[in-house]
């Protein structure tokens, strides 16, 4: 019955336009001819051609066009199939006679549903008969998904953290670059308006006051009202153009409310803390601070902040109240025009076009022409795009994020996917021996091999199914523990958002593929013959490559550990350095800024001898800097007096502490004395002595510390006796190196710091209260013990350290699940003899080590590679540490050892199974 | 070992399963199945699909779509109650084949049946009824 035409024969003739009524849908018509289910070409074709010409005649050509192509979608593949076999028939059934080629052998299209449910059924029979094996593919692959759906959560949310600004290509934030190639972002204010009035690219700008505005909030009537501690991480002062520049909704007042002096616009979650549930706008707010009682007006209520935002304020007060020289309250260093001082960061937005390296070169010219000496300094226009995650990973400039990290995250869900993959391969090329006669039978009865590697990657897609709607409920399950861990919003719909999802979805079918593929191709490669005839062996190459894999597996494993051990070692050693001071039982209140009126000094002169007078305060001081803290601020141009070139570019801490500041903090002195009472009663500007740390006296370039007491010491126009030298201690985290700081000795309101006794606390932060608000009344009593302040700095290593040890945890779990199964299948196969040696009177250990000896080779083989990258990648990680451990041999030693143990409790609960069974039972399966 | 063996190639009889002839059901006719068989019996050896679509098209003022007529032809055919071969192409059809139908003798006694049933059903209604409804 061969085809008369083949599928266009028909209409060649026809050439009229190409919506000719006389023709049906082309791309129909293409579906039918490559489509129809066999046997079916002819009369299909021919049928609906004649339906065609008599729908034209009844109901015109548009519906004749929709019915054909509705009926050609509803007659091919897979849609339909014939349900009877082509007629007339040969003899025998499995000889077509519509393939063109009589007599030769055809197979069943693969996709057949016959042929389907085939499948389906062997490939659960499969998974149900090697519980073992199926469980742990299936609880790898899905640990593994699992662990990478919620990395790329993590990363994705990363990436996306800025993104969502309309003015996004035209934002840069100015950075200021020193010699080091160290960048901040804190410049001096005056910086952002001068350059905006030189370079017309600039179109606009916005300040923040960074950090010097934290203080006292008091809402309503400032006498009666209620009072909150706000923090510089919660408020701060910006320009009027912060709304334009930023997309952040404004929900209720001005449109511009940043426009007039002494206006503030605060968030819809700070509003309903302040007012409830009234209206903000229009209310008034009392700032207390270093600028003194200012009362502001609330004109607009905006939307919180998203988390994807790297500026994250409740209240916005109006910078422009700072430019009216009497609202800064003495503090001239704050002027919005200067441009020595930098504690404020700045935006600028360029006009549309601008090229902001082409700008940063005029910049730069501009600068050196008008501060020469600030020759070392460059000013660099930071793209907001990456202000969290900086373009790559050689681009020095200082970022809110971490994007080494979040390269290593992601390096690190990649290779655990990699382990639950390498466990699929491993345990089904393992097993290919229950395969192996599946094979042969299929191929006798005439199944080619393609047909094969679809059945066995069909088995695979289904096995991955189930991995990933489980690893998809452990995502959703866990959700909720891991955002508290890590301290994000994060969820699965962040993924599409970030377009990360095609990478995802690339790595996770490329690994599908590729792993799914080898068992695929391996297991489908049998010779009929040998398989039935039971002379089948484990290829070698197939062995090697399971070697291979394990010995992969366990590198990696064992390198996590030992990352992870080293970062446990070095956060322990931070945490308990030897820090230079003693910051046990110590409290620290925060100073009144609340009606600072003309009886305050009296007040706090008071509330200090009431202080020193309680039996349980051991030590007292105040300072306006504390260590965990930073200091009061950073300057340059501190020198001897007969400074060398650049020395007076060289950068000094400045913290201005008491006279009771060395021992109550339990530091030493290196040499000379302490600073006095009188020295600190002076004002500052008329101090004369100061104190310096071993780090300031060599680098103002004295020999020692002996030869620096009673010397000189240049700032500015003025001079200063050093008095004595203070032993170096670890006024910020252990992370950073020690800084060169100088004490300028003055009384301070700011913090005040007792030594308590260890006993009864309740009690004691009682009377202290009732102290304190005796006499500042209208202050919140705030206070803090200074180590739990101090520890707070080491939250972003604790943080690592957590997600390391859970990464590594899932990455050995993962790895021993297929050691597990491999042991339990070596097991299965050497049964017998096990059984016969047994019987001959192997004793138990001996059989353990029959069965171990070869796994242990491998991990043994896997701490030779693990170990030096572990190595490498610590020595990296720790470079970034000022202080740190030094990198021991046992460190590795013991992840390794640890890697063996692990492994060898694994595999003895099956040797151990397999050797205590008794003989006669062994032998007699089959 | 070898009892495993012979498990799977018992197995495998799954996807044979239209290697064997096609198993009978229950010889079951259902309306649209009566129509078409019924059609078929009508056109006699000009019944091939279109040609039965195109009649039932006309003749029932029912509009019946040319896939569900195949398939119910597939099934008669799988059914027994029809058998098919190839021939007949013509211009308009392209030059393609036509599948034509005839009805089977178990075709042909599923219609006298289905015939006996329904007249035995309207010769139960009381005579009366019959002439209120003016049938």
């Amino acid at each position: 019955m061969g085809r008369l035409s083949n599928g266009k024969g028909g209409f060649s003739k026809s050439s009229g336009p190409r919506h000719s009524p006389r023709r049906p849908p082309r791309w129909a018509d293409w579906l039918l001819s490559q489509f129809s289910p066999p046997g079916l070409e002819d009369e299909l074709q021919g049928d609906l051609l004649e339906m065609y010409a008599y729908w034209v005649n009844t109901v015109g050509v548009p519906r004749a066009r929709w019915r054909y192509a509705l009926a050609v979608l509803r007659l091919i593949r897979p849609f339909s199939w014939p349900r009877t076999h082509p007629r007339p028939t040969q003899s025998h059934p499995n000889y077509t006679s519509h393939s063109g080629v009589p007599g030769k052998l055809r197979t069943t299209f693969f996709l057949h549903p016959a042929m389907l449910r085939n499948y389906l059924t062997l490939a659960f029979r499969n998974l149900f008969k090697n519980k073992i094996s199926s469980g742990i593919n299936i609880t790898g692959l899905a640990l593994g998904i699992a662990t990478f759906l919620f990395i790329l959560e993590y990363i994705s949310f990363e990436r996306s953290i800025n993104q969502f600004h309309r003015n996004l290509p035209t934002l840069y934030r100015v950075l200021i670059q020193d010699r080091s190639r160290f960048s901040t972002d804190l410049i001096p204010p005056g910086l952002a308006p001068l350059l905006k009035q030189q370079f017309g690219e600039i179109a606009s700008y916005c300040r923040t006051s960074g950090g010097i505005i934290h203080g006292i909030v008091t809402t309503g009537d400032p006498k009666n009202g209620k009072s909150f501690r706000e923090g510089d991480q919660v408020m701060t002062m910006v320009d009027r153009s912060f709304f334009e520049l930023f997309s952040f909704p404004i929900l209720a007042g001005s449109k511009q409310p940043l426009d007039q002096p002494f206006t503030v616009a605060i968030s819809e979650s700070y509003a309903k803390k302040y007012f409830g549930n009234q209206s903000p706008v229009g209310q008034l707010l009392t700032l207390n601070n270093q600028f003194g009682k200012g009362v502001y007006k609330v004109t607009a209520m905006y939307q919180d902040f998203p988390a994807q935002s790297d500026i994250q304020y409740h209240l916005l007060f109006s910078l422009r109240t700072l430019s009216i020289e009497a609202n800064l309250n003495g503090n001239g260093w704050a002027k919005l025009d200067n441009l020595d001082n930098n504690f404020s960061t700045a935006f600028v937005q360029l006009a549309p076009k601008a090229d902001h390296h082409a700008l940063e070169a005029k910049i730069e010219a501009y600068k050196n022409q008008l501060k020469p000496e600030a020759a070392d300094a460059r000013i660099q226009l930071q793209p907001l795009r990456y202000v969290h995650l900086a373009a790559s990973l050689s681009d020095p400039s200082t970022t809110t994020g971490n994007l080494k990290f979040i390269y290593v995250l992601g390096s690190l869900a990649l290779l655990i996917l990699a382990i639950a993959w390498f466990n699929y391969i491993n345990l089904s090329t393992a097993s290919s021996l229950k395969r192996a006669k599946e094979v042969g039978v299929r191929k006798v009865i005439g199944a080619g091999r393609s047909q094969l590697i679809h059945q066995f990657f069909g088995e695979y897609l289904l096995l991955n199914g189930l991995s990933i709607v489980l690893a998809l409920f452990v995502v959703i399950g866990c959700q909720h523990f891991f955002n508290q861990l890590i301290g994000k919003p994060l969820s699965l719909s962040i993924i599409p958002k970030s377009g990360l999802w095609g990478f995802g979805l690339l790595a996770l079918s490329i690994g599908s593929v590729a792993s799914g593929g080898y068992v695929a191709f391996s297991l489908s490669g049998f010779q009929p013959i040998q398989t039935l005839k039971g002379v089948f062996a484990r290829t070698g190459r197939g062995l090697w490559v399971r070697r291979a894999l394990v010995v992969f597996q366990f590198s990696i494993s064992i390198a996590l550990i030992a990352a992870t051990v080293v970062f446990y070692r070095q956060l322990h050693y931070m945490q308990h350095k030897e820090l230079g001071m003693n910051l046990a039982q110590l409290l620290v209140i925060r100073g009144p800024e609340v009606n600072r009126d003309s009886s305050f000094s009296q007040r706090t002169t008071a509330f200090q001898q009431q202080l020193q007078q309680l039996s349980f305060v051991e030590q007292f001081c105040t300072s306006s800097s504390i260590p965990g803290q930073w200091y009061n601020f950073k300057a340059a141009g501190i020198t001897r007096p007969n400074p060398k070139p650049n020395d007076d570019k060289k950068s000094y801490a400045i913290a201005s502490v008491d006279h009771r500041f060395v021992p109550t903090y339990g530091m030493t002195m290196k040499e000379g004395r302490n600073i006095t009472a009188a020295m600190c009663t002076k004002s500052w500007n008329q101090v004369s002595q100061l104190m310096l740390n071993e780090t300031a006296v060599q680098q103002l370039g004295f020999s020692s510390a002996k030869e620096a007491v009673g010397q000189r010491v240049q700032w500015g126009t003025q001079r200063y006796e050093v008095t004595g030298v203070v032993k170096d201690y670890h006024h910020q985290s252990v992370q950073q190196a020690i800084d060169p700081i100088i004490f300028i000795p003055q009384l301070s309101d700011y913090y005040s710091t007792v030594r308590l006794t260890s006993d009864r606390m309740g009690d004691k932060l009682k009377q202290l209260e009732a102290l304190y608000q005796h006499q500042f009344p209208g202050n919140p009593f705030d206070f803090f013990f200074v180590d739990e302040n101090y520890n707070r700095q080491y939250e972003t290593e604790q943080k690592v350290r957590t997600l390391f040890s859970i990464a590594s945890g899932l990455a050995i779990l993962i790895a021993c699940l297929g050691l597990f199964g491999l042991a339990a299948f070596t097991v299965e196969q050497r049964t017998k003899e096990i059984g016969i040696r047994k019987v001959l009177g192997a004793s138990m250990p001996s059989l353990l080590g029959l069965i171990s000896t070869d796994f242990i080779k491998l991990v043994l083989l896997a701490i030779v590679i693990g170990t030096p990258m572990a190595w490498y990648a610590a020595s990296r990680w720790l470079a970034d540490f000022a202080y740190k451990i030094e990198l021991s041999w046992w460190i590795f030693a013991g992840s390794g050892l640890l890697a063996v143990a692990i492994a060898l409790v694994t595999i003895s609960l099956q040797s151990l199974k397999a050797a205590w069974v008794n003989p006669v039972k062994a032998l007699r399966t089959d | 070992m070898a009892d495993y063996l012979y498990d799977k190639v018992y197995t495998n009889t799954d996807c044979t399963d239209e290697l064997v002839p096609a198993t009978m059901k229950r010889p079951y006719l259902g309306e649209l199945e009566e129509i078409v068989l019924l059609t078929v019996a009508t056109l006699q050896e000009l019944a091939y699909c279109a040609a039965i679509t195109q009649t039932i098209d006309q003749q029932m003022a029912r509009s019946v779509s040319f896939p569900t007529v195949h398939t119910t032809l597939q099934r008669l055919e799988e059914k027994g109650f029809v058998s098919s071969q190839m021939g007949g192409a013509t211009h308009e059809r392209g030059g393609r084949q036509k599948r034509l139908f005839t009805v089977t003798a178990v075709g042909q006694r599923a219609l006298i049946e289905c015939r006996q049933v329904r007249s035995q059903l309207w010769e139960q209604i009381p005579t009366q009824v019959l002439q209120v409804w003016g049938a």
